[in-house]
Protein backbone atom coordinates (compact mmCIF):
# COMPACT_ATOMS: atom_id res chain seq x y z
CA UNK A 1 0.00 0.00 0.00
CA UNK A 2 1.80 3.24 -1.19
CA UNK A 3 -0.02 6.98 -1.54
CA UNK A 4 2.46 7.44 -3.97
CA UNK A 5 3.88 10.47 -1.90
CA UNK A 6 6.77 10.28 -0.97
CA UNK A 7 7.90 14.51 -0.10
CA UNK A 8 5.56 17.03 1.04
CA UNK A 9 8.15 19.72 0.01
CA UNK A 10 6.17 21.35 -2.70
CA UNK A 11 2.55 21.85 -0.85
CA UNK A 12 1.00 23.67 -3.36
CA UNK A 13 1.33 20.45 -5.76
CA UNK A 14 -0.99 18.29 -3.33
CA UNK A 15 -4.11 17.35 -3.78
CA UNK A 16 -5.65 13.77 -2.70
CA UNK A 17 -3.03 12.05 -0.08
CA UNK A 18 -4.82 9.14 0.67
CA UNK A 19 -3.88 5.78 -0.94
CA UNK A 20 -4.74 4.28 -4.28
CA UNK A 21 -5.89 7.33 -5.39
CA UNK A 22 -7.50 7.13 -8.63
CA UNK A 23 -9.57 3.87 -7.88
CA UNK A 24 -12.31 6.14 -6.20
CA UNK A 25 -14.78 4.25 -8.31
CA UNK A 26 -13.85 0.66 -7.05
CA UNK A 27 -14.01 2.70 -3.77
CA UNK A 28 -17.75 3.59 -4.36
CA UNK A 29 -18.52 0.13 -5.33
CA UNK A 30 -17.52 -0.82 -2.21
CA UNK A 31 -19.89 1.57 -0.34
CA UNK A 32 -22.92 0.50 -2.75
CA UNK A 33 -21.98 -3.33 -1.81
CA UNK A 34 -21.62 -2.61 1.69
CA UNK A 35 -24.77 -0.73 1.44
CA UNK A 36 -26.67 -3.21 0.26
CA UNK A 37 -25.60 -5.50 2.31
CA UNK A 38 -26.88 -4.04 5.43
CA UNK A 39 -29.94 -3.87 4.13
CA UNK A 40 -30.39 -7.41 3.09
CA UNK A 41 -29.28 -8.32 6.27
CA UNK A 42 -31.88 -6.14 8.37
CA UNK A 43 -34.52 -7.87 5.90
CA UNK A 44 -32.90 -11.31 6.51
CA UNK A 45 -33.18 -10.46 10.41
CA UNK A 46 -36.96 -9.52 10.39
CA UNK A 47 -37.72 -12.62 8.52
CA UNK A 48 -36.13 -14.48 11.61
CA UNK A 49 -37.36 -12.77 14.08
CA UNK A 50 -40.79 -12.91 13.02
CA UNK A 51 -40.38 -16.54 12.58
CA UNK A 52 -39.20 -16.74 16.15
CA UNK A 53 -42.33 -14.71 17.55
CA UNK A 54 -44.17 -16.83 15.98
CA UNK A 55 -43.32 -19.96 17.82
CA UNK A 56 -42.36 -18.30 21.09
CA UNK A 57 -45.08 -18.04 23.79
CA UNK A 58 -46.52 -14.59 24.86
CA UNK A 59 -45.72 -14.69 28.70
CA UNK A 60 -49.06 -13.73 30.94
CA UNK A 61 -49.16 -9.96 31.75
CA UNK A 62 -46.30 -9.62 34.01
CA UNK A 63 -47.08 -8.28 37.47
CA UNK A 64 -46.45 -4.68 38.56
CA UNK A 65 -43.27 -3.71 39.54
CA UNK A 66 -41.26 -1.03 40.63
CA UNK A 67 -40.54 1.18 37.50
CA UNK A 68 -37.25 0.31 36.23
CA UNK A 69 -36.15 4.17 36.17
CA UNK A 70 -36.92 4.15 39.82
CA UNK B 1 -24.19 49.53 8.81
CA UNK B 2 -20.01 48.96 8.83
CA UNK B 3 -19.53 47.26 11.50
CA UNK B 4 -16.91 45.31 10.27
CA UNK B 5 -15.48 43.03 13.30
CA UNK B 6 -14.55 40.16 11.41
CA UNK B 7 -13.16 41.84 8.20
CA UNK B 8 -11.00 44.21 10.69
CA UNK B 9 -9.27 41.66 12.95
CA UNK B 10 -8.66 39.49 10.14
CA UNK B 11 -6.87 42.59 8.23
CA UNK B 12 -5.48 43.26 10.60
CA UNK B 13 -4.01 40.23 11.57
CA UNK B 14 -2.86 39.81 7.87
CA UNK B 15 -1.05 42.88 7.90
CA UNK B 16 0.65 42.61 11.23
CA UNK B 17 1.76 39.06 9.93
CA UNK B 18 2.70 40.12 6.48
CA UNK B 19 4.04 43.50 7.41
CA UNK B 20 2.22 44.59 3.97
CA UNK B 21 1.67 47.89 3.27
CA UNK B 22 -2.65 48.57 2.66
CA UNK B 23 -2.56 49.12 -0.77
CA UNK B 24 -0.15 45.68 -1.63
CA UNK B 25 -2.49 44.29 0.91
CA UNK B 26 -5.86 45.34 -0.60
CA UNK B 27 -4.75 44.27 -4.18
CA UNK B 28 -4.02 40.60 -2.65
CA UNK B 29 -7.62 39.95 -1.35
CA UNK B 30 -8.97 37.23 -3.00
CA UNK B 31 -11.78 35.91 -1.44
CA UNK B 32 -13.88 34.79 -4.39
CA UNK B 33 -15.55 31.28 -3.05
CA UNK B 34 -15.64 29.07 -0.05
CA UNK B 35 -13.74 26.19 -0.99
CA UNK B 36 -10.15 27.10 -0.21
CA UNK B 37 -8.69 26.15 -3.14
CA UNK B 38 -5.65 28.30 -3.82
CA UNK B 39 -6.27 30.29 -0.97
CA UNK B 40 -3.78 28.68 1.60
CA UNK B 41 -0.59 30.75 0.60
CA UNK B 42 -3.06 34.09 1.07
CA UNK B 43 -3.19 34.86 4.95
CA UNK B 44 -6.46 35.72 4.98
CA UNK B 45 -7.66 33.79 2.59
CA UNK B 46 -6.33 31.09 5.35
CA UNK B 47 -8.03 32.02 7.93
CA UNK B 48 -10.85 32.54 6.21
CA UNK B 49 -10.94 28.96 5.01
CA UNK B 50 -9.43 27.18 7.98
CA UNK B 51 -12.24 29.13 10.59
CA UNK B 52 -15.14 28.27 8.05
CA UNK B 53 -13.81 24.42 8.25
CA UNK B 54 -13.56 24.39 12.04
CA UNK B 55 -16.63 26.13 12.45
CA UNK B 56 -18.55 23.31 10.33
CA UNK B 57 -16.70 20.49 11.97
CA UNK B 58 -17.79 21.80 15.06
CA UNK B 59 -21.61 22.52 14.13
CA UNK B 60 -21.21 18.29 13.39
CA UNK B 61 -20.23 17.22 16.74
CA UNK B 62 -22.71 19.67 18.09
CA UNK B 63 -25.45 18.25 15.46
CA UNK B 64 -25.06 14.84 17.14
CA UNK B 65 -26.66 15.45 20.29
CA UNK B 66 -29.94 15.80 18.00
CA UNK B 67 -29.23 11.95 17.44
CA UNK B 68 -28.42 11.07 20.75
CA UNK B 69 -31.56 12.93 22.18
CA UNK B 70 -33.64 11.04 19.70
CA UNK B 71 -32.63 7.99 21.09
CA UNK B 72 -32.85 8.29 24.54
CA UNK B 73 -36.29 10.23 23.96
CA UNK B 74 -37.71 7.46 21.56
CA UNK B 75 -36.48 4.48 24.86
CA UNK B 76 -37.69 6.32 27.16
CA UNK B 77 -41.39 6.82 25.29
CA UNK B 78 -40.96 2.83 24.43
CA UNK B 79 -42.56 0.02 26.69
CA UNK B 80 -39.53 -1.89 28.37
CA UNK B 81 -40.39 -5.06 25.98
CA UNK B 82 -39.42 -2.74 23.26
CA UNK B 83 -36.49 -0.72 24.32
CA UNK B 84 -33.77 -2.48 22.60
CA UNK B 85 -35.26 -2.44 19.09
CA UNK B 86 -36.33 1.33 19.56
CA UNK B 87 -32.54 2.14 20.67
CA UNK B 88 -30.74 0.10 17.87
CA UNK B 89 -33.96 1.23 15.17
CA UNK B 90 -33.08 4.91 15.45
CA UNK B 91 -29.29 4.33 15.92
CA UNK B 92 -28.99 2.56 12.63
CA UNK B 93 -30.27 5.28 11.10
CA UNK B 94 -26.67 6.72 11.62
CA UNK B 95 -24.76 4.98 9.72
CA UNK B 96 -27.53 3.84 7.05
CA UNK B 97 -28.41 7.78 5.92
CA UNK B 98 -24.89 8.66 5.99
CA UNK B 99 -23.99 5.84 3.52
CA UNK B 100 -26.84 6.94 1.24
CA UNK B 101 -25.19 10.25 1.81
CA UNK B 102 -22.34 9.38 0.74
CA UNK B 103 -23.54 7.62 -2.48
CA UNK B 104 -25.93 10.22 -3.50
CA UNK B 105 -27.64 12.60 -0.67
CA UNK B 106 -25.25 15.40 -1.16
CA UNK B 107 -24.94 15.26 -5.12
CA UNK B 108 -28.54 15.49 -5.09
CA UNK B 109 -28.40 18.91 -2.96
CA UNK B 110 -25.52 20.48 -5.35
CA UNK B 111 -26.89 18.60 -8.87
CA UNK B 112 -30.73 19.66 -8.51
CA UNK B 113 -30.35 23.24 -7.47
CA UNK B 114 -31.21 24.28 -11.16
CA UNK B 115 -33.60 21.40 -11.71
CA UNK B 116 -35.70 21.53 -13.45
CA UNK B 117 -36.39 25.28 -14.30
CA UNK B 118 -33.36 26.98 -15.21
CA UNK B 119 -31.53 23.76 -16.35
CA UNK B 120 -33.18 20.41 -17.44
CA UNK B 121 -29.68 18.55 -17.31
CA UNK B 122 -28.22 17.25 -14.38
CA UNK B 123 -23.86 17.37 -13.24
CA UNK B 124 -21.72 14.52 -12.34
CA UNK B 125 -19.29 16.50 -11.56
CA UNK B 126 -20.17 18.64 -8.56
CA UNK B 127 -17.20 17.35 -6.50
CA UNK B 128 -19.98 14.94 -4.15
CA UNK B 129 -20.42 12.35 -6.45
CA UNK B 130 -18.93 9.13 -4.35
CA UNK B 131 -15.72 8.88 -6.67
CA UNK B 132 -14.43 12.49 -6.69
CA UNK B 133 -11.57 13.14 -4.68
CA UNK B 134 -12.60 16.23 -2.74
CA UNK B 135 -14.64 14.17 -0.30
CA UNK B 136 -11.54 12.60 1.26
CA UNK B 137 -8.18 14.03 2.70
CA UNK B 138 -7.02 16.21 -0.22
CA UNK B 139 -4.84 19.70 0.59
CA UNK B 140 -6.76 21.23 -2.30
CA UNK B 141 -10.01 21.24 -0.58
CA UNK B 142 -10.68 21.91 3.18
CA UNK B 143 -14.25 22.33 3.25
CA UNK B 144 -16.25 19.53 0.99
CA UNK B 145 -15.80 16.73 3.60
CA UNK B 146 -17.31 19.43 6.46
CA UNK B 147 -20.01 20.53 4.46
CA UNK B 148 -20.86 16.87 4.00
CA UNK B 149 -21.07 15.80 7.60
CA UNK B 150 -23.13 18.89 8.18
CA UNK B 151 -25.90 17.76 5.68
CA UNK B 152 -25.55 13.93 6.54
CA UNK B 153 -26.49 14.86 10.02
CA UNK B 154 -29.36 17.03 8.81
CA UNK B 155 -30.59 13.87 7.11
CA UNK B 156 -29.65 11.78 10.43
CA UNK B 157 -31.62 13.95 11.78
CA UNK B 158 -34.63 13.82 9.34
CA UNK B 159 -35.05 9.86 9.47
CA UNK B 160 -34.73 10.16 13.39
CA UNK B 161 -37.90 12.35 13.04
CA UNK B 162 -40.18 10.02 11.85
CA UNK B 163 -38.55 7.05 13.65
CA UNK B 164 -39.90 8.24 17.04
CA UNK B 165 -43.62 8.10 15.51
CA UNK B 166 -43.41 4.88 14.60
CA UNK B 167 -42.03 2.90 17.31
CA UNK B 168 -43.10 -0.36 19.33
CA UNK B 169 -44.55 -2.01 15.82
CA UNK B 170 -42.53 -1.30 12.64
CA UNK B 171 -40.28 -3.34 11.44
CA UNK B 172 -36.24 -2.47 11.09
CA UNK B 173 -36.17 -3.11 7.26
CA UNK B 174 -39.19 -0.78 6.41
CA UNK B 175 -38.41 2.07 8.56
CA UNK B 176 -34.86 1.84 6.72
CA UNK B 177 -36.22 2.00 3.57
CA UNK B 178 -38.18 4.94 4.75
CA UNK B 179 -35.69 6.53 6.58
CA UNK B 180 -33.73 5.92 3.09
CA UNK B 181 -36.06 8.34 1.12
CA UNK B 182 -36.68 10.70 3.91
CA UNK B 183 -32.69 11.09 4.92
CA UNK B 184 -31.18 11.42 2.03
CA UNK B 185 -33.79 12.22 -1.09
CA UNK B 186 -36.98 14.08 0.54
CA UNK B 187 -35.65 16.76 1.88
CA UNK B 188 -32.74 16.96 -0.35
CA UNK B 189 -34.55 17.92 -3.19
CA UNK B 190 -36.74 20.92 -1.22
CA UNK B 191 -33.24 21.76 0.41
CA UNK B 192 -31.24 22.09 -3.44
CA UNK B 193 -34.65 24.40 -4.50
CA UNK B 194 -35.39 26.23 -1.81
CA UNK B 195 -32.33 26.05 0.98
CA UNK B 196 -29.35 27.12 -1.46
CA UNK B 197 -28.84 31.23 -2.92
CA UNK B 198 -28.82 29.34 -5.88
CA UNK B 199 -31.47 27.20 -6.07
CA UNK B 200 -34.75 27.67 -8.44
CA UNK B 201 -36.89 28.42 -5.55
CA UNK B 202 -35.11 30.68 -3.87
CA UNK B 203 -34.26 32.78 -7.21
CA UNK B 204 -37.51 32.39 -8.64
CA UNK B 205 -40.13 32.31 -5.49
CA UNK B 206 -38.64 34.47 -3.35
CA UNK B 207 -38.68 31.14 -0.99
CA UNK B 208 -37.01 31.93 2.42
CA UNK B 209 -36.84 29.38 4.98
CA UNK B 210 -33.37 30.06 7.08
CA UNK B 211 -33.27 27.02 9.26
CA UNK B 212 -35.43 24.59 7.38
CA UNK B 213 -39.10 24.98 8.96
CA UNK B 214 -40.74 23.44 5.39
CA UNK B 215 -37.28 22.07 3.94
CA UNK B 216 -36.87 19.95 6.21
CA UNK B 217 -39.21 19.52 9.29
CA UNK B 218 -42.58 19.77 7.09
CA UNK B 219 -41.33 17.36 4.72
CA UNK B 220 -40.53 14.65 7.48
CA UNK B 221 -43.40 15.25 9.68
CA UNK B 222 -45.83 14.48 6.80
CA UNK B 223 -43.66 11.91 5.49
CA UNK B 224 -44.54 10.07 8.74
CA UNK B 225 -48.12 10.92 8.84
CA UNK B 226 -48.03 9.49 5.29
CA UNK B 227 -46.84 6.29 7.07
CA UNK B 228 -48.90 5.86 10.02
CA UNK B 229 -51.81 5.94 7.87
CA UNK B 230 -50.94 2.66 6.58
CA UNK B 231 -49.18 1.39 9.87
CA UNK B 232 -51.97 1.70 11.94
CA UNK B 233 -52.10 2.22 15.89
CA UNK B 234 -50.61 0.16 18.24
CA UNK B 235 -52.94 -2.52 19.45
CA UNK B 236 -54.56 -1.10 22.38
CA UNK B 237 -54.05 1.88 21.64
CA UNK B 238 -57.71 2.80 20.93
CA UNK B 239 -60.65 1.94 22.70
CA UNK B 240 -63.59 0.66 21.08
CA UNK B 241 -65.37 3.83 20.86
CA UNK B 242 -62.70 5.77 19.51
CA UNK B 243 -61.32 7.10 22.49
CA UNK B 244 -57.32 7.74 22.62
CA UNK B 245 -55.53 6.17 25.75
CA UNK B 246 -52.53 7.25 27.27
CA UNK B 247 -49.35 4.51 26.52
CA UNK B 248 -47.36 5.70 29.33
CA UNK B 249 -43.62 6.14 28.90
CA UNK B 250 -41.20 3.68 30.50
CA UNK B 251 -38.70 6.16 31.50
CA UNK B 252 -39.61 9.90 31.75
CA UNK B 253 -36.20 11.02 32.63
CA UNK B 254 -34.90 9.60 29.14
CA UNK B 255 -37.64 11.61 27.65
CA UNK B 256 -36.26 14.65 29.39
CA UNK B 257 -32.35 14.08 28.68
CA UNK B 258 -33.26 13.38 25.21
CA UNK B 259 -35.51 16.80 24.78
CA UNK B 260 -32.63 18.45 26.24
CA UNK B 261 -30.31 16.92 24.09
CA UNK B 262 -32.18 17.68 20.98
CA UNK B 263 -32.43 21.12 22.51
CA UNK B 264 -28.50 21.28 22.11
CA UNK B 265 -28.04 20.30 18.85
CA UNK B 266 -30.29 22.88 17.57
CA UNK B 267 -28.23 25.01 18.19
CA UNK B 268 -25.52 23.20 16.26
CA UNK B 269 -28.25 22.90 13.45
CA UNK B 270 -28.88 26.89 13.73
CA UNK B 271 -25.14 27.43 13.20
CA UNK B 272 -24.71 25.11 10.41
CA UNK B 273 -26.87 26.60 8.50
CA UNK B 274 -24.69 30.14 8.13
CA UNK B 275 -21.88 30.59 6.04
CA UNK B 276 -20.05 31.69 8.67
CA UNK B 277 -17.59 34.43 7.05
CA UNK B 278 -17.44 35.61 3.77
CA UNK B 279 -17.25 38.79 2.07
CA UNK B 280 -20.24 39.99 0.02
CA UNK B 281 -18.85 43.22 -1.16
CA UNK B 282 -19.15 43.21 -4.89
CA UNK B 283 -15.63 43.17 -6.88
CA UNK B 284 -13.94 45.80 -6.38
CA UNK B 285 -15.76 47.36 -3.56
CA UNK B 286 -14.09 47.77 0.09
CA UNK B 287 -14.64 44.34 1.53
CA UNK B 288 -17.29 43.60 3.77
CA UNK B 289 -16.58 40.90 5.59
CA UNK B 290 -20.09 38.88 7.61
CA UNK B 291 -21.77 35.97 8.33
CA UNK B 292 -24.50 35.30 5.97
CA UNK B 293 -27.70 32.97 5.86
CA UNK B 294 -27.92 30.15 3.38
CA UNK B 295 -28.72 32.71 1.02
CA UNK B 296 -25.65 34.84 0.98
CA UNK B 297 -27.69 37.43 3.10
CA UNK B 298 -25.63 39.35 6.03
CA UNK B 299 -26.85 37.99 9.49
CA UNK B 300 -25.42 38.27 12.96
CA UNK B 301 -25.49 35.72 15.01
CA UNK B 302 -26.32 37.87 18.11
CA UNK B 303 -29.32 38.49 16.45
CA UNK B 304 -30.19 34.53 15.60
CA UNK B 305 -29.14 33.75 19.14
CA UNK B 306 -32.06 36.19 20.39
CA UNK B 307 -33.76 34.15 18.10
CA UNK B 308 -33.12 30.60 19.03
CA UNK B 309 -33.97 31.95 22.94
CA UNK B 310 -37.19 33.54 22.28
CA UNK B 311 -38.67 31.20 20.02
CA UNK B 312 -37.25 28.39 22.59
CA UNK B 313 -39.00 30.38 25.64
CA UNK B 314 -42.16 31.02 23.80
CA UNK B 315 -42.64 27.58 22.97
CA UNK B 316 -41.87 25.97 26.27
CA UNK B 317 -44.00 28.45 28.29
CA UNK B 318 -46.98 28.42 25.51
CA UNK B 319 -46.87 24.83 25.66
CA UNK B 320 -46.47 24.65 29.74
CA UNK B 321 -49.66 26.36 30.06
CA UNK B 322 -51.90 25.09 26.96
CA UNK B 323 -50.99 21.46 28.65
CA UNK B 324 -51.71 22.40 31.93
CA UNK B 325 -48.00 21.34 32.82
CA UNK B 326 -48.04 18.19 31.04
CA UNK B 327 -44.24 17.56 30.73
CA UNK B 328 -44.25 15.65 27.53
CA UNK B 329 -45.46 18.95 25.81
CA UNK B 330 -43.62 20.92 27.51
CA UNK B 331 -40.43 19.73 26.54
CA UNK B 332 -42.10 19.28 23.09
CA UNK B 333 -43.22 22.57 23.23
CA UNK B 334 -39.29 23.95 23.24
CA UNK B 335 -39.43 22.12 19.60
CA UNK B 336 -42.29 23.14 18.21
CA UNK B 337 -41.56 26.72 19.29
CA UNK B 338 -38.10 26.83 17.35
CA UNK B 339 -39.51 24.64 14.64
CA UNK B 340 -42.50 27.36 14.26
CA UNK B 341 -40.24 30.74 14.01
CA UNK B 342 -37.05 29.01 11.99
CA UNK B 343 -37.70 29.81 8.64
CA UNK B 344 -37.26 33.38 9.69
CA UNK B 345 -35.45 33.01 12.33
CA UNK B 346 -32.43 34.52 11.07
CA UNK B 347 -34.39 38.02 10.30
CA UNK B 348 -37.01 38.44 13.00
CA UNK B 349 -37.25 40.50 16.28
CA UNK B 350 -36.83 38.18 18.92
CA UNK B 351 -40.86 39.22 20.05
CA UNK B 352 -41.66 38.32 16.65
CA UNK B 353 -40.03 34.67 16.97
CA UNK B 354 -41.68 34.41 20.86
CA UNK B 355 -44.91 35.57 19.16
CA UNK B 356 -44.82 32.76 15.72
CA UNK B 357 -43.41 30.43 18.17
CA UNK B 358 -46.45 30.88 20.78
CA UNK B 359 -48.69 30.49 18.22
CA UNK B 360 -47.35 27.85 16.23
CA UNK B 361 -47.27 25.59 19.82
CA UNK B 362 -51.02 26.05 20.04
CA UNK B 363 -51.66 25.34 16.84
CA UNK B 364 -49.67 22.04 16.86
CA UNK B 365 -50.73 20.82 20.42
CA UNK B 366 -54.72 21.38 19.65
CA UNK B 367 -54.28 19.82 15.28
CA UNK B 368 -52.07 16.85 17.31
CA UNK B 369 -55.16 15.52 19.38
CA UNK B 370 -57.81 16.63 17.04
CA UNK B 371 -55.76 14.62 14.07
CA UNK B 372 -55.06 11.84 16.73
CA UNK B 373 -58.94 11.28 17.73
CA UNK B 374 -60.91 12.08 13.90
CA UNK B 375 -58.33 10.16 11.87
CA UNK B 376 -57.31 7.32 14.65
CA UNK B 377 -53.17 8.31 13.90
CA UNK B 378 -51.13 6.66 16.20
CA UNK B 379 -47.89 9.45 16.39
CA UNK B 380 -45.91 7.97 19.64
CA UNK B 381 -44.34 10.84 20.15
CA UNK B 382 -46.16 13.42 18.58
CA UNK B 383 -43.43 14.25 15.33
CA UNK B 384 -46.01 15.00 12.92
CA UNK B 385 -47.31 17.56 14.64
CA UNK B 386 -43.91 19.07 16.68
CA UNK B 387 -42.09 18.88 12.92
CA UNK B 388 -44.66 18.71 10.18
CA UNK B 389 -47.35 20.84 11.28
CA UNK B 390 -44.84 23.51 13.19
CA UNK B 391 -42.64 22.82 9.53
CA UNK B 392 -45.02 24.30 7.41
CA UNK B 393 -46.72 27.02 9.55
CA UNK B 394 -43.28 28.30 10.44
CA UNK B 395 -42.84 28.25 6.04
CA UNK B 396 -46.18 30.07 5.59
CA UNK B 397 -45.77 32.17 8.00
CA UNK B 398 -42.09 33.55 7.50
CA UNK B 399 -43.98 34.44 4.00
CA UNK B 400 -45.74 37.25 5.27
CA UNK B 401 -43.47 38.26 8.32
CA UNK B 402 -40.63 38.94 6.14
CA UNK B 403 -42.58 40.18 3.08
CA UNK B 404 -40.68 42.41 0.95
CA UNK B 405 -37.08 41.87 2.00
CA UNK B 406 -34.10 40.52 -0.20
CA UNK B 407 -34.79 36.85 -0.75
CA UNK B 408 -30.94 36.22 -1.73
CA UNK B 409 -27.47 38.49 -2.48
CA UNK B 410 -25.23 37.31 -4.86
CA UNK B 411 -21.33 37.86 -4.46
CA UNK B 412 -18.76 35.82 -5.20
CA UNK B 413 -17.55 35.58 -1.31
CA UNK B 414 -21.11 33.40 -0.97
CA UNK B 415 -20.90 31.40 -3.96
CA UNK B 416 -24.49 33.06 -4.88
CA UNK B 417 -24.88 33.85 -8.23
CA UNK B 418 -28.00 36.20 -9.90
CA UNK B 419 -30.21 33.88 -12.34
CA UNK B 420 -31.87 35.31 -15.77
CA UNK B 421 -35.69 37.14 -14.76
CA UNK B 422 -35.21 35.94 -10.94
CA UNK B 423 -38.51 36.90 -8.99
CA UNK B 424 -41.76 36.13 -10.22
CA UNK B 425 -43.31 37.91 -7.55
CA UNK B 426 -41.28 40.45 -6.97
CA UNK B 427 -37.97 42.06 -6.92
CA UNK B 428 -36.94 45.12 -5.59
CA UNK B 429 -34.86 48.10 -6.40
CA UNK B 430 -31.54 46.55 -6.66
CA UNK B 431 -33.08 43.94 -9.06
CA UNK B 432 -32.94 41.27 -6.04
CA UNK B 433 -36.10 38.56 -5.77
CA UNK B 434 -37.99 39.02 -2.52
CA UNK B 435 -40.10 36.77 -0.05
CA UNK B 436 -43.77 36.84 -0.42
CA UNK B 437 -46.57 35.32 1.20
CA UNK B 438 -47.08 33.68 -2.09
CA UNK B 439 -43.89 32.01 -3.10
CA UNK B 440 -43.36 30.63 0.92
CA UNK B 441 -46.68 29.17 0.48
CA UNK B 442 -46.26 27.95 -2.90
CA UNK B 443 -42.64 25.82 -1.24
CA UNK B 444 -44.05 25.09 1.83
CA UNK B 445 -46.60 23.48 0.57
CA UNK B 446 -44.82 21.72 -2.12
CA UNK B 447 -42.21 20.60 0.14
CA UNK B 448 -44.78 19.01 2.79
CA UNK B 449 -47.36 17.85 0.65
CA UNK B 450 -44.96 16.43 -2.71
CA UNK B 451 -41.86 15.36 -0.58
CA UNK B 452 -43.66 14.49 2.09
CA UNK B 453 -47.14 13.73 2.80
CA UNK B 454 -47.93 11.68 -0.76
CA UNK B 455 -44.56 9.71 -0.77
CA UNK B 456 -44.94 9.17 2.68
CA UNK B 457 -48.59 7.69 1.74
CA UNK B 458 -47.42 5.67 -0.98
CA UNK B 459 -43.87 3.96 0.71
CA UNK B 460 -46.20 3.18 3.50
CA UNK B 461 -49.07 1.97 1.14
CA UNK B 462 -46.59 -0.46 -0.91
CA UNK B 463 -44.07 -1.37 2.62
CA UNK B 464 -48.15 -2.41 3.74
CA UNK B 465 -49.33 -4.59 0.40
CA UNK B 466 -46.00 -6.52 0.60
CA UNK B 467 -45.98 -7.41 4.05
CA UNK B 468 -43.06 -5.45 5.34
CA UNK B 469 -44.45 -2.58 7.29
CA UNK B 470 -45.44 -3.60 10.61
CA UNK B 471 -45.07 -6.61 12.72
CA UNK B 472 -47.24 -9.61 13.23
CA UNK B 473 -49.39 -8.99 16.70
CA UNK B 474 -47.74 -12.00 18.41
CA UNK B 475 -44.56 -10.19 17.95
CA UNK B 476 -45.95 -6.75 19.23
CA UNK B 477 -47.48 -8.08 22.25
CA UNK B 478 -44.37 -10.34 22.78
CA UNK B 479 -42.43 -7.31 22.25
CA UNK B 480 -40.41 -6.43 19.31
CA UNK B 481 -37.28 -7.39 21.65
CA UNK B 482 -38.14 -10.92 21.39
CA UNK B 483 -35.73 -12.95 23.52
CA UNK B 484 -33.96 -10.33 24.14
CA UNK B 485 -36.53 -8.49 26.68
CA UNK B 486 -35.49 -9.75 29.87
CA UNK B 487 -31.87 -8.60 29.23
CA UNK B 488 -32.69 -5.03 29.25
CA UNK B 489 -33.79 -4.69 32.86
CA UNK B 490 -31.61 -7.73 34.33
CA UNK B 491 -32.36 -6.87 37.75
CA UNK B 492 -36.36 -6.63 37.13
CA UNK B 493 -36.33 -9.53 34.61
CA UNK B 494 -34.62 -12.28 37.29
CA UNK B 495 -31.30 -12.75 34.88
CA UNK B 496 -29.07 -11.12 37.43
CA UNK B 497 -30.37 -12.99 40.63
CA UNK B 498 -29.78 -15.67 38.23
CA UNK B 499 -26.29 -14.87 37.80
CA UNK B 500 -25.85 -13.26 41.24
CA UNK B 501 -26.86 -17.03 42.45
CA UNK B 502 -24.26 -18.51 40.34
CA UNK B 503 -21.48 -16.42 41.63
CA UNK B 504 -22.23 -17.04 45.00
CA UNK B 505 -22.11 -20.59 44.39
CA UNK B 506 -18.68 -20.83 42.70
CA UNK B 507 -17.27 -18.07 44.87
CA UNK B 508 -14.00 -19.31 46.81
CA UNK B 509 -14.18 -17.30 49.77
Amino acid sequence: MNTGITSVAKLADLTAVYPFAGYEWLFALIVVAFTLIFIAAQISMDKDESAEAVSMPIPATPAATIAPAE
Amino acid sequence: MRDLAWGKRLNVLARLARALPPDDFESRLRLDDQTGIGHMTEQIGALTTIFTEFYFFLTVVLMFFIHVGFCMYEVGAARTKNVQHTLLKNTMAIPLVGLCFFLFGMWIYIAFQGWPVTSLSLSFSTGFEPWSQKIAPNLSDRISGVFWAAFALFGMTAASIVSGSLIERTKTSAFFIIAIYVGAIAWVVPAAWGWAGNGWMSQYLGFHDQYCSAVLHSVAGFATLGVLMHLGPRIGKFAADGTPREIPAHNPWLVTIGLFMIFIGFWGFYAACHIPIANVAAEGATPYFTATNIYGVPITLSGVVMNFSLALFGGMVTAYIVSKGNAYWTYSGGLTGLISASAGNDFYHPVIALVIAAAGTVMAYKLHYWVEKKFKIDDAVGAVAVHGYCGLFGGVVAGFALWGYPAIMPSAGAAVTLGEGVGWFGVNADGLPIVTPIGNIIGSLVFALGFGLLPGWVLGKVLASLGMLRVSPEKELLGLDGKHVPATYPAHSGLEAEFEAIQRAEAKI
